[in-house]
């Protein structure tokens, strides 16, 4: 072979090329990796996510909603296992501070003087601005499904759904909703179920109507369908007390089963547990992440309208 | 070009070699580092951002605002700037001036540095508007000069904060 000499002993070395080669190609390979790494690093990003929401604040006017793609931003906060708290703003020192891993982040003032909230939204890629005092209808935000509320907190909501749609759901429940709320508090300390939650889902299912039958011979307030409301101990569907106290319990049930991840139970709920364990997640029906999607906003909604009441 | 060894093969693994490519890496290491540690200089459309929105709130549909001569006319109030934050990192000079160019008023706040002695350089805009009022049936021009600067630089947060 002739790319290799024999030394004295006879074993092979390799020619003089074939190292200068390969040492040409490690040094280049590390100078590529270099740049890679310099061009995707935190610090960049942080930067320029910072100075773009400053920019955007500096120039919204007030009562303004502003949605930033933050897929990148994401991507990199992954890469350095941060998952939470990507930006910020202090009010009081007008600044925007976005930390995707770096050391402690980067930070950039506005000079525009309004109340701003600015949330990360990582499951939707999205930064939210939202400029002055203004409640948006159509917020997306982090949703907090382990906060409790109490029955007053669930009266105010109640009567807020009665007179408004919210993500296309109103309660039509007049002269009972007094009592809806009454059960919906009992039910969630019988089963440790977020008030709010039941009451989102309670919408989404029926608007409040107690004697909706739907095409699949759903029933009730909580839509159960009959297999699940005898599993429940739900012996009339029409009651709307059962159906609460059933609904709520299959909730629990679901909680239990899916370690409260609220995507999967809010899944399950609507296309079945079955479904959501064939596909090990959201099923890929546009119906079920519609579903999971308008409940997850209108809890998000009730909960707002709870902060500025 | 390649040295020889005393045998008359090539020497590819040479010390030139290894300075060469030295030099090279060294460079470029030094070049993206540069690059990417540089700040992004947004300054001159923040100065930009900040013109436009001292202009919008003088005029209300290209009439000029009525208390914007007054005395206690409070620029950061009316036009929602934060005061802190302008006199600490930015600058902005508004003057307006009758037909003989005369100062009729001026507000100036902020720092102005260096960068803006030479108007529109990086993170300095500088903008004119003409103002027409009618005064005993007689049309008058006086006019608006605005001159804005950002002199922010971001900063890296340290663990210690």
């Amino acid at each position: 072979m002739g790319v290799f000499l024999r030394n004295k002993k006879g074993s092979e070395i390799i020619l003089p090329p074939m190292m200068f080669i390969i040492l040409n190609l490690v040094f280049f390979g590390i100078l590529l990796l270099f740049v890679i790494k310099a061009s995707t690093g935190a610090l960049v990003y942080e930067q320029v996510y910072a100075k773009q929401v400053a920019l955007l604040i500096d120039e919204a006017k007030s009562d303004m909603q502003i949605l930033v793609d933050f897929e990148e931003g994401v991507k990199v906060a992954e890469k350095n296992k941060k998952t939470s708290d990507l930006i910020r703003v202090d009010n009081k020192t007008n600044q925007v501070i976005v930390n995707l891993g770096s050391k402690g982040g980067y930070s950039y003032k506005y000079f525009s003087d309004y109340e701003v909230n600015v949330y990360d939204h990582v499951e939707e890629n999205l930064i939210i601005i939202n400029i002055g005092d203004k409640v948006w209808p159509d917020v997306i935000r982090p949703v907090d499904f382990d906060k409790e509320f109490s029955d007053e907190e669930l009266e105010k909501a109640m009567n807020f759904a009665k007179s408004n749609s919210i993500e296309g759901r109103t309660c039509f429940c007049e002269k009972d909703c007094d009592s809806y709320v009454k059960w919906i508090s009992e039910s969630s300390k019988e089963y440790n179920v977020n008030s709010l939650l039941i009451l989102a889902v309670m919408m989404q299912e029926s608007n409040c109507k107690s004697t909706l039958v739907s095409s699949a011979s759903a029933k009730g307030l909580m839509q159960l369908m009959d297999e699940t409301a005898n599993e429940m101990g739900v012996k009339n569907s029409f009651d709307p007390e059962e159906n609460i106290m059933g609904g709520t319990k299959y909730l629990r049930w679901l909680l239990d089963k899916y370690n409260n991840d609220f995507s999967l139970v809010l899944a399950g709920y609507n296309a079945g547990p079955t479904n959501v364990d064939k596909y090990g997640g959201v099923p890929p029906f546009s119906e079920t992440q519609n579903y999971v999607k308008e409940v997850t906003k209108r809890y998000a909604l009730l909960g707002d309208v709870l902060n500025v009441a | 070009m390649l040295l020889r060894n005393k045998i008359g093969g090539e020497k590819l693994l040479s010390i030139w070699w290894l300075f060469t490519i030295a030099i090279v890496g060294t460079g470029i290491v030094f070049g993206v580092s540069m690059f990417y540690s540089a700040e992004i200089d947004v300054r001159g459309v923040e100065a930009e951002i900040l013109s436009n929105k001292i202009l919008d709130c003088f005029f209300e549909q290209g009439i000029l605002i009525s208390n914007l001569l007054e005395n206690d006319f409070d620029i950061f109030q009316e036009c929602k700037l934060n005061k802190k934050v302008i006199e600490s990192a930015f600058y902005f000079n508004v003057s307006i001036l009758d037909e003989s160019g005369e100062v009729m008023k001026e507000i100036e706040e902020g720092v102005l540095t260096n960068a803006c002695n030479l108007k529109n350089t990086e993170g300095c805009v500088s903008k004119e508007r003409s103002i027409f009022y009618e005064e005993e049936n007689e049309i008058r021009k006086w006019r608006l000069e605005i001159l804005t600067a950002s002199n922010q630089v971001g900063e890296e947060i340290s663990l210690v904060q």
